[in-house]
């Protein structure tokens, strides 16, 4: 023990006990995405074997069936999947990790439908509505952001098809790399190249705003790639217009409010500073050589949950021997004056 | 006594989607804790474990016959993911090549350097585990299931099979023998640091 003579005086009371007890055995958990993937790896395990249980019983039991029995049995099957979607649940494909609390109604099959909240799984098949923004984690890796009075369908694992409104994805390289996401609108198909980009759907055209890395859009007239900061336009039977866009400011702020929480306990600074810099759309410029060594050093502890990226960058440096500013397109980091 | 933990996996063998949401919503944030409160692995490290137990947890469902509670069992089998990543670990050549790539940038460049601040908190788990581990099981279940994982009374007694008024009185015996045990093991402390 470190500090024996503290443990000591610790122990001296009940009350002493349970403090030194909740202090070391509480531990923090795993982020969302990581629950997540335990979570779908058990999930799908659970059906494989549930699936080969169904199987295992149906076979001991269908000899004493008569065809009549298995007829009515197949026609009630036939029924349950056209009432519900399907008899067994889809693959989830990741799950709600921020839901505001106007909601989402999720709809699977032609009658079910819920009320979804933050852990619920989201399975191919399933239609949303939103009411207010939200985050998805998906399985593979990577998130989507849902904007207010969005509409939008989980067709695959890896793709989406967006009926109104807007989304915005940030997928890491290697999920991208294994299994492009798709989203697909009514001007065309977005392949997803790089990391993050938004796309609104309306009545009148599709924009697709690209933040970091690159898209493919295969348009109903034609095929065209854009990289960070441009602006596509795309209309069915028009062909696509662009232009460039900022990739920070007011424009991006939505997906701000419903950003992935950064998990800062035991995280180092600079990788804090890295996430805060891809969330507001801005490089990272740390300008002395003091701050750079600080910044790879200092472990942080605490929490920024509910805090909107900006919010959580100013305390966090407020906790340290840094300041930061920001610049147009750059947030500026140095040593702070003594 | 453990009869909502049997119908729950009975459920769960059935196929029901909502027996599986209560089973992984009770059961896995308290197998990240148990295995993070024994071992330094990283998040990573943890949810390959968790993650490996509530597999075999699902694979194995028949195998479970309520003779204890759903959640002593799932630590079990955790415990011995445990151990098999120590086993594997020990068995790693203590000498490895510099020429391996990530290596030698984790040789060039050391990630971070942890405030004397943060060393004690982890000293002190240590050593408030150690302690834990020296005590009878169940009474380090009560004080780990309280205090670390936050149930009430009421949800210790479920996952003990016992009353509320045996748990209250467990977890005060329990209490009552850590504090001995801590003050032995910090008095030790103190005359190893100073003989005189």
């Amino acid at each position: 023990m470190t500090d024996p003579q503290r443990g000591r005086e610790a122990a001296e009371s009940d009350a002493e006990v349970e403090r030194l007890l909740g202090e070391a055995l509480g531990v923090s958990g795993l982020a969302p995405e990581r629950l997540n993937r335990v979570r779908a790896a058990a999930e799908t395990e659970w059906r494989t074997v549930t699936a080969a249980l169904a199987e295992q019983t149906a076979h001991r039991a269908r000899p004493r069936w008569t065809s009549y029995a298995v007829a009515a049995s197949l026609a009630a099957v036939a029924v349950a999947v056209w009432i519900g979607g399907s008899v067994r649940p889809a693959a989830p494909v990741g799950s709600f990790a921020r839901v505001n609390p106007t909601g989402v109604e999720v709809r699977a099959g032609i009658f079910r439908h819920r009320a979804a909240g933050v852990g619920d799984v989201l399975r191919v098949g399933d239609r949303l509505a939103t009411a207010g923004p939200l985050l998805i984690a998906f399985v593979q890796g990577g998130t989507m952001r849902v904007a207010a009075e969005s509409r939008l369908t989980m067709t695959a694992a890896s793709e989406v098809s967006l009926d109104r409104g807007t989304i915005y994805l940030d997928f890491p390289p290697v999920a991208t790399r294994r299994n492009p996401m798709h989203v697909k609108t009514r001007a065309g198909v977005i392949e997803h190249l790089g990391t993050e980009f938004e796309v609104h759907s309306d009545e009148r055209n599709v924009r697709i705003r690209v933040r970091e890395g690159r898209i493919r859009l295969v348009g109903t007239t034609d095929s065209v790639e854009a990289g960070s900061g441009t602006e596509l336009l795309a209309e069915p039977g028009v062909p696509v217009t662009r232009r460039p866009v900022k990739t920070y400011g007011q424009d991006w702020a939505w997906t701000s409010e419903i950003a992935p929480e950064f998990a800062i306990e035991g995280s180092r600074l600079i990788d804090f500073l890295n996430w805060a810099s891809r969330e507001s759309g801005r490089h990272l410029d740390i300008i002395d050589a003091p701050a750079r060594l600080v910044a790879d050093r200092t472990v942080l502890h605490g929490s920024v949950r509910g805090q909107a990226p900006d919010a959580a960058l100013t305390s966090v440096l407020a906790t340290t021997s840094l300041e930061g500013t920001v610049q147009a397109d750059a947030i500026v980091i140095k040593t702070a004056p003594r | 006594v453990y009869g909502a933990d049997r119908a729950l996996v009975a459920r769960m063998r059935a196929g029901e989607q909502r027996a599986f949401d209560e089973f992984f919503t009770a059961s896995a944030p308290r197998l990240v804790a148990f295995v993070s409160r024994r071992s330094r692995l990283d998040p990573a490290g943890v949810e390959d474990i968790v993650q490996c137990a509530l597999i075999k947890a699902v694979r194995n469902l028949a195998s479970y016959r309520g003779e204890a509670a759903l959640m002593t069992w799932l630590t079990e089998i955790c415990r011995h993911e445990l151990a098999d990543v120590h086993r594997k670990a020990a068995r790693r050549p203590a000498h490895v090549s510099v020429e391996e790539t990530n290596l030698v940038s984790q040789l060039i460049a050391p990630t971070h350097e942890e405030p004397q601040s943060i060393a004690y908190a982890a000293d002190r788990r240590h050593a408030v585990m150690r302690v834990l581990h020296g005590l009878p099981e169940r009474y380090a279940l009560a004080l780990e299931a309280k205090y670390g994982d936050g149930l009430s009374v009421e949800a210790i007694a479920l996952q003990l099979g016992l009353t509320t008024i045996a748990v209250q009185s467990l977890l005060g015996r329990a209490r009552e023998a850590f504090r001995r045990a801590w003050l032995a093991a910090s008095a030790g402390e103190i005359g190893a640091a100073d003989p005189s």
